[in-house]
């Protein structure tokens, strides 16, 4: 018990205390599900943690809030990359179904390719993807997006591009 | 191979980016092929860069195809589900909905989405920061203007003079070459003249361009034309061609550092000293829709502000990095 006073003195103890439970129901109010709400909350402090700013935060809900809306966000978007794939998955002729095993490795694979992607145009991404995952060419390509295969071209060259630096690391 | 972008990477990593691309073509013929294995062993270098994008894209992208190869389909729904990005406007609002604290954060990291440089200017030939303009004379005496935040590519070959604009906005005079011509090609589509001076700005779901100058003949990504000419200002998204009201002469006034609007929106005007402003500018809705007329020095952009907010009915207010817009 003589500790108490030890890790309250501590910024992100002190963080925590105040504002687990208003952030988690911040969380709950734009989420379905309680448990997600407490994860993502869990989240968010895990990143807030990582990043080396608690000695400079001077509204520590506002930058939680910050963090959070990050943390929403991927999750979101993940959520929501799953669910196109399934119905894209479910479309198909046949019977298709991945078994957990293949769907679990998948669902990594489309995420990092999404974020390799990230914040491309949509034409841009399209064209590469077809290209890529699909093998089409280039003419193919320009054909079913209804344009040129120089920009077809153009486009390919610029995904590829982003995807090496994202990759290497070399975006930050 | 075009596209001279991509000036932050190794001169060996873009060759092998364009080999690549060139190589899952559908164009590329045996003799290619044996180039390439040329290429490859020229120099150990060349090898390595191959090898360091080869490794690059290599994991989840083997992941895909791996799968295909079990369960045919799979690729193509990983097409359809990886081609859109973001997430649903509904969840977008959620986030969007933040309390006035998120205003009230004096923090870098809220700034960093606004002021954060695309990855594209990494990549592109030339770009412009916050508040900053660059008048720039090409290779063919073309003279060359960026406002600021905009980042452009510049790709002259010997048959045609490309101009990528990749964000913002641009104004050129075009040194004439009737063997050349110059086009500047948006996300939207294109803008192509002999020799003229015209501007052309690009935005989220559309391109505007205003002729100065002569004419010039735009082209939209779907194949929609129309010839401009001086005087005149069209927008266009990559589908459709939309008529400007006959302003353009002003269209440009941000060369010599002016915003000119005559009935304007508010909400336009402030999107205009966007690019000249660090931090967050929030205009209400209602504020947005006032007409303004005027003459402003975006070079400074507070006393722009400051005289909006004497003759219209509004309140600006200040905190820290944001400034908010408001009726009274």
């Amino acid at each position: 018990m003589s500790d108490l006073r030890g890790p309250m003195q501590d910024p992100f103890h002190l963080l925590y205390a105040e504002n687990h439970h208003w952030l988690q129901s911040w969380l709950r109010r734009r989420l379905d599900c309680q448990a997600d709400a407490a994860d993502l909350a869990h989240d968010t402090f895990l990143r807030t943690l990582k990043s080396n700013q608690l000695g400079q935060i001077n509204e520590p809900r506002a930058f939680l809030c910050l963090i959070a809306k990050r943390v929403l966000y991927t999750f979101w978007r993940r959520n929501e990359l799953e669910r196109s794939y399934l119905d894209a998955i479910a479309s198909l002729p046949g019977n298709v179904a991945p078994s957990e095993e293949e769907f679990a490795l998948l669902r990594e694979a489309l995420e990092a390719i999404d974020a390799m992607l990230d914040g491309l145009p949509i034409r841009v991404r399209h064209a590469f993807l077809l290209n890529r995952l699909e093998g089409l060419t280039h003419q193919q390509i320009a054909a079913q997006l209804n344009t040129s295969a120089a920009s077809v071209e153009r486009w390919i060259k610029r995904a590829l591009t982003q995807c090496y630096i994202v990759q290497m690391g070399l975006g930050r | 191979m075009t596209d001279r972008a991509r000036s932050g990477l190794p001169a060996t990593v873009k060759v092998a980016i364009d080999w690549m691309v060139f190589l899952d073509s559908g164009n590329a013929q045996p003799c290619d092929k044996s180039a390439f294995e040329v290429w490859l062993g020229a120099d150990p270098s060349h090898r390595q860069a191959w090898e360091s994008l080869n490794y690059a894209l290599s994991s989840p992208f083997h992941q895909v195809a791996q799968a295909e190869r079990e369960s045919p389909g799979t690729a193509g729904a990983a097409t359809r589900a990886l081609r859109s990005s973001g997430i649903s406007l509904e969840r977008r609002r959620l986030l969007r909905n933040g309390s006035v604290m998120m205003l009230l954060l004096g923090l870098s990291g809220s700034l960093m989405f606004a002021r954060r440089k695309p990855l594209d200017s990494l990549l592109s030939d030339l770009s412009t920061g916050t508040g900053e303009r660059k008048h720039i004379t090409l290779s063919d005496g073309s003279q060359l203007t960026l406002n600021a935040r905009t980042t452009v590519d510049i790709d002259f070959s010997a048959q045609l003079r490309r101009v990528r604009l990749k964000q913002g906005e641009l104004s050129i005079q075009v040194a004439a070459d009737k063997t050349r011509p110059l086009e500047v090609w948006t996300d939207h589509g294109s803008a192509r003249a002999l020799g003229t001076r015209f501007s052309m700005r690009q935005m989220d779901q559309y391109s505007v361009v205003g002729v100065q100058q002569h004419s010039v003949h735009v082209r939209t990504l779907c194949g929609q034309q129309a010839v401009i000419t001086d005087g005149h200002a069209l927008r266009f998204s990559d589908t459709a061609l939309f008529p400007l009201p006959d302003d353009s002469s002003r269209l440009d006034a941000w060369v010599n550092g002016l915003l000119e609007v005559e009935d304007e929106s508010l909400g336009a005007v402030i999107e205009a000293l966007r690019p000249y402003r660090y931090g967050l500018i929030r205009v209400s809705s209602a504020a947005a829709r006032l007409r303004v007329f005027g003459v402003f020095a975006l070079d400074h952009s507070d006393q722009a502000l400051q005289s909006l907010a004497q003759v219209l009915p509004i309140n600006v207010s200040r905190f820290g990095p944001v400034t908010l817009i408001d009726v009274q």
